[in-house]
């Protein structure tokens, strides 16, 4: 492994910023989750009360997890923000893992260093090494925020390392998937198709916790880390799986790149047609995001009528203390309907994604230099950039409608109508226009700090889910687009916020447009 | 003669480096302009600014008459483009690639297409992904020759072309000015420049330091001379123009400036010559020189 220190270096020289951030954004999140437990719930009572509430919502056991003891001091608030924090760690050393293996060999940096004296695995090695050292850190460093915010030692130790876990789960999961394709985009598509089984797969463990379906919570490594039961019954022993998952997952990386050319993937590349017949920038805008679309659709589908057939289990009506908690969790009124709510406004986050990345797609078509060979021709700037507005606006609209069309689709027995449960979703689509469009005058105005695109997207994500969990003043709230969706059919519909966001995202769109046409280019 | 690109006093920053320090440049119709510098000189930048992609601070810009920053759509469609560093969609094809570009242009011909893939050696099934550094610039070769645009942006063509290729993009460039068409050649490869320019124009640190023929350049700049003469020619030491004498026997050899050669000469010719070399400049020596004048204001970004 003769060049990994020198690599690994320089890996965390490029990805310091990225980690720093990311440890601070789980490390905060922990303590005030923590930290705003007893304002919520003074007493037990309302503890189990609302530890009760949450696992009788589907909605919440199916996001979130389901509590095992009523009385867990951290119960739904640490299974809340352990969820987040494992996504956030997964996000982030599927990152560092592509970043320094494929994405360096798409580039073709590598066979710059290929000719030092860097061995064939000493990439992966470093890439790996940082990957793994970052879940720890991130791990050791919720231990101490989870105990100052007030969590047990003993739950807040094994909170902290169930989290570690996840993050080695995945680390060796994105070793092996960056092997798959010469594309890097291939293997991202991969990895975070992995990541949302695994998702799929905890969820439906979940909510079956009391009947064999629970195993399925054993086939994802998030279903591992949440298994470690920490405030919930406390049991060390989970932590060992993805340990041993790690030590499986690294050799068979390590076999796979020695049997696979330097560039290649492990799945051939076919030779494609030598005649093209696209001839617009529309046409080549879908042909680069198609495949992409293609994959949130079939996540959008299969989540939708999941959450769709389950809605079922849910009971009856909360009164009482319980209701009050529920509503501190997000939700009010029938739970049923809150259900909707719930997973319409999860729904409405990943179809906000899309929109970011189908928007940030311009950034890389412009880094990498593609838009400058593109704006060569005739294409006007204004044409370019509408192409891939027009992809990010119609795709997440579409996944916002399919989220809700396959759930009201999937509920049976009992729908309260076919509609009105479609409609939650649909709901939230000026929010994310919004944001689509506030994405898109980054992109025109401020090219230099384009990550602050995906930024946006974490802000609204942490005021709309912990937000008021962890004390925030509601003003702060008030920011994100998200917190004027009318939360129907809990709440009545109100369309004045509705056209209000509709027409604050036309006035961006057309912010953008004239920022687009106005800068130099290109920016890398 | 008609002017396809005329700048006057164009400059460009980039935050507190200046890349365009005031550049005229001016290229006619029909000629294959060699526009030669240094790595950062703003070979890249003039080119992006001509393209309408960069906006430049102060002076003007003319593209067939009209403003490449505001006039795209005219000015993009009597264009084409190679640009310095080759990239290409990795997942879409060579042969796709060429296509879509020739159809945003407006002008597919299969069969120029054909017969310049045929010349590159160039398999278009390929995915852009997997062509080496030499083919993907022979995709945006093909991409650029084949339209019929009467401007021809050159970036580098022949980075990583191997000789063979060098030498069938030089044939078709000749094709290419001899339809009356004009070639922008950037390059810091002195011999291709030398071998296909009509005019050349030497920039550095933003600034066009020299213009012209190779010919009126060579006129401008120094002849070596080396003679074999029969009796002394102590006049060389005193005459204006002449340096670096040296003397080996019967053999003398100095550089001379253009204006001083024919004096020279004839102060040879009365000493009595046995034997005359005389060597124009060549283009790196000019090339060379020119770097070397001005050495303060770095132009490297």
């Amino acid at each position: 492994m003769t060049g990994w220190r020198g690599l690994l270096r320089l890996a965390w020289r490029r990805d310091r910023v990225m980690i720093i951030a990311s440890l601070l954004v789980i490390w905060v999140l922990t303590y005030y989750s923590a930290a705003a437990m007893p304002t919520l719930y003074s007493n037990t009572e309302q503890l189990m009360a609302a530890n009760q509430a949450a696992n009788e919502s589907t909605g919440v056991v199916a996001i979130y997890g389901h509590v095992y003891h009523l009385d867990s001091v951290g119960g739904i608030g640490a299974n809340k923000v352990a969820m987040l924090n494992f996504l956030v760690l997964s996000f982030l050393v599927i990152a560092i893992v592509r970043r320094h293996t494929r994405a360096e060999e798409e580039s073709g940096r590598f066979e710059l260093l290929g000719s030092t004296s860097v061995r064939r695995h000493a990439p992966l090695g470093a890439a790996v090494l940082l990957a793994v050292l970052t879940s720890l850190v991130s791990g050791f460093v919720t231990i101490p925020a989870s105990i100052a915010g007030g969590w047990p030692v003993a739950g807040s130790v094994l909170f902290g390392l169930a989290q570690a876990g996840v993050g080695l789960s995945f680390t060796g999961l994105t070793a092996i998937a960056v092997q798959l394709s010469s594309s890097n985009r291939a293997c991202g598509g991969w990895i975070f198709g992995a990541l949302g089984v695994a998702f799929v797969l905890r969820t439906i463990g979940d909510v079956s916790w009391n009947r064999p379906a629970r195993v399925l919570s054993w086939a994802s490594p998030l279903g591992w880390g949440q298994q470690v039961r920490y405030f919930d019954g406390d049991r060390a022993w989970p932590l060992v799986v993805p340990v041993l998952f790690l030590a499986i997952c690294l050799p068979v990386a390590g076999w796979l790149q020695g049997h696979r050319d330097l560039g290649a993937g492990l799945l051939a590349d076919r030779a494609g047609s030598p005649t093209g017949t696209m001839g617009t920038p529309e046409a080549l805008a879908w042909r680069l995001q198609r495949a992409g679309l293609v994959g949130w659709v079939i996540t959008f589908t299969v989540i939708g009528a999941l959450f769709g057939s389950i809605i079922n289990t849910v009971g009856g009506f909360m009164t009482g203390s319980a209701g009050d908690i529920l509503r501190k969790l997000g939700g009010v009124g029938n739970f049923n309907d809150i259900y909707l709510t719930l997973v319409a406004g999860m729904g409405s986050f990943g179809a906000t994604a899309f929109g970011v990345s189908a928007l940030m797609r311009v950034r890389s078509e412009e880094s990498t230099g593609h838009m400058e060979t593109l704006l060569a021709t005739p294409v006007t700037r204004r044409r370019f950039l509408t192409s891939h507005l027009v992809i990010g606006f119609v795709g997440a609209t579409v996944l916002v409608a399919l989220l809700g069309v396959t759930m009201a689709g999937a509920h049976l027995t009992g729908s309260t109508g076919f509609w009105r449960e479609t409609s939650p979703a649909l709901a939230y689509l000026p929010a994310i226009w919004v944001m689509t469009a506030a994405v898109a005058v980054v992109v025109a105005w401020l090219p230099r700090v384009d990550w602050l695109g995906w930024a946006l997207l974490a802000g609204v994500v942490v005021l709309g889910e912990l937000g008021s969990l962890i004390g925030l003043p509601s003003w702060t709230l008030k920011i994100s687009p998200f917190a004027h969706v009318p939360r129907i059919p809990v709440e009545p519909m109100s369309w004045a916020p509705e056209i209000v966001m509709s027409l604050i995202a036309v006035v961006l769109v057309g912010l953008a447009v004239v920022g687009f046409r106005r800068r130099d280019m290109p920016v890398i | 003669m008609t002017t396809v690109i005329e700048t006057s006093a164009l400059a460009k920053s980039f935050g507190s480096t200046r890349a365009l320090d005031g550049l005229d440049l001016s290229v006619s119709e029909g000629e294959v302009h060699g526009f030669l510098g240094p790595n950062g000189a703003g070979k890249t930048t003039t080119i992006r600014v001509l393209l309408g992609l960069l906006h430049a601070d102060s002076g003007t810009a003319a593209v067939f008459g009209a403003n490449p920053w505001t006039d795209i759509e005219t000015i993009h469609r009597r264009i084409a483009y190679v640009p310095g560093d080759v990239n290409l969609w990795p997942n879409l094809t060579g042969g796709e690639v060429i296509d879509l570009l020739a159809r945003l242009r407006g002008d597919l011909d299969p069969q120029r297409r054909a017969s310049l893939l045929e010349r590159f050696d160039l398999d278009p099934s390929k995915k852009c992904r997997s062509y080496s550094k030499g083919n993907r610039q022979k995709v945006a070769l093909v991409a650029a020759l084949a339209s019929r645009a009467e401007l021809f942006l050159l970036d580098e063509p022949t980075a990583g072309l191997d000789p063979l290729m060098e030498a069938a993009f030089a044939e078709v460039a000749r094709e290419i000015v001899a339809d009356g068409r004009t070639i922008l050649l950037s390059s810091h490869i002195l011999s291709e420049v030398e071998q296909l320019s009509d005019r050349i124009s030497i920039i550095r640190a933003g600034r066009i330091v020299e213009s012209g023929t190779l010919g009126e350049m060579r006129r401008l700049h120094t002849t070596t001379v080396t003679a074999v003469v029969r009796t002394p020619v102590p006049q060389l030491d005193a005459m204006p123009g002449v340096t670096g004498l040296s003397r080996e026997g019967t053999r003398v050899r100095f550089s001379v400036d253009a204006d001083q050669l024919d004096g020279a000469i004839s102060i040879l010719s009365a000493a009595g010559l046995d034997s005359l070399v005389s060597e124009p400049p060549s283009l790196e020596q000019l090339f060379l020189s020119k770097y070397r004048e001005v050495p303060e204001g770095e132009g490297s970004r």
